[in-house]
């Protein structure tokens, strides 16, 4: 079986000094896989090196079988879509003439739309619940709504994966939810990949097929959430005492941080 | 919402072909205006009977006004397809053509050469054009260096670039004692006047083949608008298309600066208007600054050289004394597109 993504020995950083050493990991095809780590773990970087928005120092990347440099900017943006996670956009721009806008890996040096197009990123916007923002402008809409229109336009690009970067980042409950679902749908109804960093060990858990536990730019563990997320291991790399459950809501675990002036109880 | 292929070409021809008959009219007045008032008659006159009409009223029109109205809209349109690319590509809205640093090493060149004692054209224009060339080798020297290639930085060092040149500007000016005190000034002002149809060619054929470059980047534009990281994940060679961009923007000024100096507020409020008017879409904006851009420019010339009795005021007065108010009106104006 090809892998989604294959890395190996993979050095990668901004300056001299790599932030990610030593990672070797591999992505299954249509698999919900999510990044976890603490702060500065390099969980955003390696998400980037993935995108090859970062270029590697040392070490092999593979995408779908096919070494990662090989691709041209145009077929890799066939193949995967990026969801950044910080999106400031201050043009007018419509939702439909953003979305439209993920056609254009696809479409000649002027962009023109042919109707096979706007029938996609009609599709994605119906698909994302957005087609009735369809004619307003990006900076009106709120933050789910506009995390919404961004993965509407990576679904736009018909691609096999969608790298993410905490997407649920300052979402409110519902929205959370909603994303997550729409990624899990998406993964089930187009068999598209999700790579996903996520803060939210939580709904890392309930969404994902595979965790991918990184510290200090190396990678701790990987494997399935009842795998990665138990009490030691979490404790060992977040440095902080966890409670480590089962999440009444089935068979993942549940992990909840431990304030200061419970701890003599537990 | 129909937005289809067919509709998008369509709005780009529905778009241009009246900013394109503005810029015809407003050429057509531009050559038919003179001190002594409108000349029409004239004009068909000698374009029907060469041999019956006034010799030196005619030469007045083709050797002298339609080259000038010629080069109106050459550096009108250059100036603010350049605002509108530095906008974009730098992501600033207060960028404008000249921020890179261009229009600091033309003015040094120039105004060198006028100290020289060189001839308008070719030699002043010359000068510039080494000095504005020296500040975009600079530029690019910069933008190669990976530690500077961030916006900001190359941002800044523009600036930084213009702040030092302006020091050597003063430097000159503070050593000029003589009448050539009022010829630097006039090139810092912008002088659309002292022209012939031989430099307008040469304008023409170095800037169109820019403007054709810069509207087959259009859509890649709008790609960058969304990010640098996001244009990359969507299929642009961020690095080539940035490049590219870069000096044939750069080019563009600096050829047209060369040509007419310092002329400002265009290149900054031109992409502005259009881009209230009619959205964020460069397919739809690169025609709309070239061809209003280019209109505008004609239009404030033409006002700059008839309404004062005696003489002509700099055309850069009269493009900020309209171009401010209107731009203020339309910030005001509730958005409707």
């Amino acid at each position: 079986m090809t892998h989604a993504i294959a890395i190996d020995h993979l050095f990668c950083g901004y300056t001299d000094q790599p932030v990610l050493r030593e990672v070797s990991f591999s992505v299954d095809p249509g698999s919900f896989f999510v990044i976890i780590g603490p702060n500065g773990s390099g969980k955003t970087t390696l998400l980037k090196a993935m995108a090859r928005l970062l270029p590697a120092k040392a070490g092999r990347f593979d995408i779908l079988g096919r070494p990662a440099g090989n691709y041209t900017f145009r077929s890799l943006a066939q193949t995967m879509a990026f969801v950044p996670q910080e999106t400031r956009i201050d043009f007018p721009l419509t939702v439909e003439e953003f979305v439209l806008a993920g056609r254009s890996p696809y479409q000649g040096v002027l962009g023109i739309p042919d109707a096979m197009d706007t029938e996609i990123a009609r599709q994605a916007m119906a698909f994302t619940g957005i087609d009735h923002l369809s004619s307003r402008k990006l900076d009106q809409l709120s933050g789910g709504e506009r995390q919404r229109a961004f993965i509407a336009k990576a679904v736009c690009q018909e691609p096999r994966l969608i790298l993410l970067d905490e997407p649920t980042a300052s979402l409110d409950l519902a929205h959370q939810t909603r994303i997550m679902d729409l990624m899990e749908r998406l993964k089930n109804e187009k068999g598209v990949t999700i790579v996903m960093v996520s803060h939210d060990i939580n709904l890392a858990a309930m969404y994902g097929d595979t965790l991918l536990l990184l510290k200090e730019g190396r990678v701790v563990g990987k494997g399935a959430p009842g795998e990665i997320l138990t009490y030691q291991i979490l404790e060992e790399a977040y440095g902080c005492m966890l409670l480590v459950d089962e999440n009444p809501l089935g068979k993942f675990p549940r992990v909840t941080p431990v304030p200061d002036r419970l701890k003599i109880i537990h | 919402m129909n937005n289809t292929g067919a509709s998008l070409i369509s709005r780009i021809c529905l778009l241009s072909l009246p900013l394109f008959g503005l810029l015809v009219g407003v050429g057509i007045l531009g050559i038919a205006r003179g001190s002594s008032g409108w000349e029409i008659g004239a004009i068909c006159k000698s374009l029907i009977r060469m041999d019956t009409a006034d010799p030196v009223l005619t030469t007045i029109i083709w050797r002298i006004r339609l080259p000038r109205v010629l080069l109106a809209a050459l550096v009108g349109a250059s100036l603010s397809a350049g605002g509108l690319v530095f906008q974009a590509l730098l992501r600033n809205p207060l960028a404008e053509p000249y921020i890179l640093g261009i229009s600091g090493g033309a003015a040094v060149g120039a105004i060198i050469g006028i100290l020289l004692g060189l001839a308008p054209f070719p030699g002043i224009s010359i000068a510039a054009f080494i000095g504005s060339g020296a500040c975009l080798l600079l530029i690019l020297f910069m933008a190669t260096c990976r530690t500077i290639l961030k916006n900001e930085s190359l941002l800044l060092s523009g600036v930084m670039i213009n702040a030092f040149c302006s020091a050597i500007i003063m430097f000159l000016i503070a050593i000029t004692q003589d009448a050539r005190i009022h010829n630097i000034m006039f090139w810092l002002m912008g002088d659309l006047s002292m022209v012939g149809l031989k430099q307008v060619t040469i304008l023409a054929a170095l800037v169109i083949p820019c403007f054709i470059v810069v509207f087959r980047y259009a859509n890649i534009l709008n790609l960058i608008l969304l990010g640098r990281e996001m244009a990359q994940t969507m299929g642009v060679n961020i690095r080539v298309a940035g490049a590219v961009l870069l000096v044939v923007t750069s080019f563009m000024v600096s050829a047209t600066v060369s040509q007419c100096g310092l002329l400002g507020f265009v290149g900054l409020v031109v992409p502005h208007f259009f881009r209230r008017l009619i959205g964020a879409d460069h397919r739809l904006l690169v025609p709309a600054c070239l061809l209003g851009g280019g209109a505008y420019m004609v239009l404030c010339d033409m006002l700059a050289r008839t309404l004062p009795a005696h003489g002509e005021m700099p055309v850069g007065v009269i493009t900020a004394i309209l171009g401010a108010p209107l731009f203020i009106y339309l910030l005001k104006r509730p958005d409707k597109k």
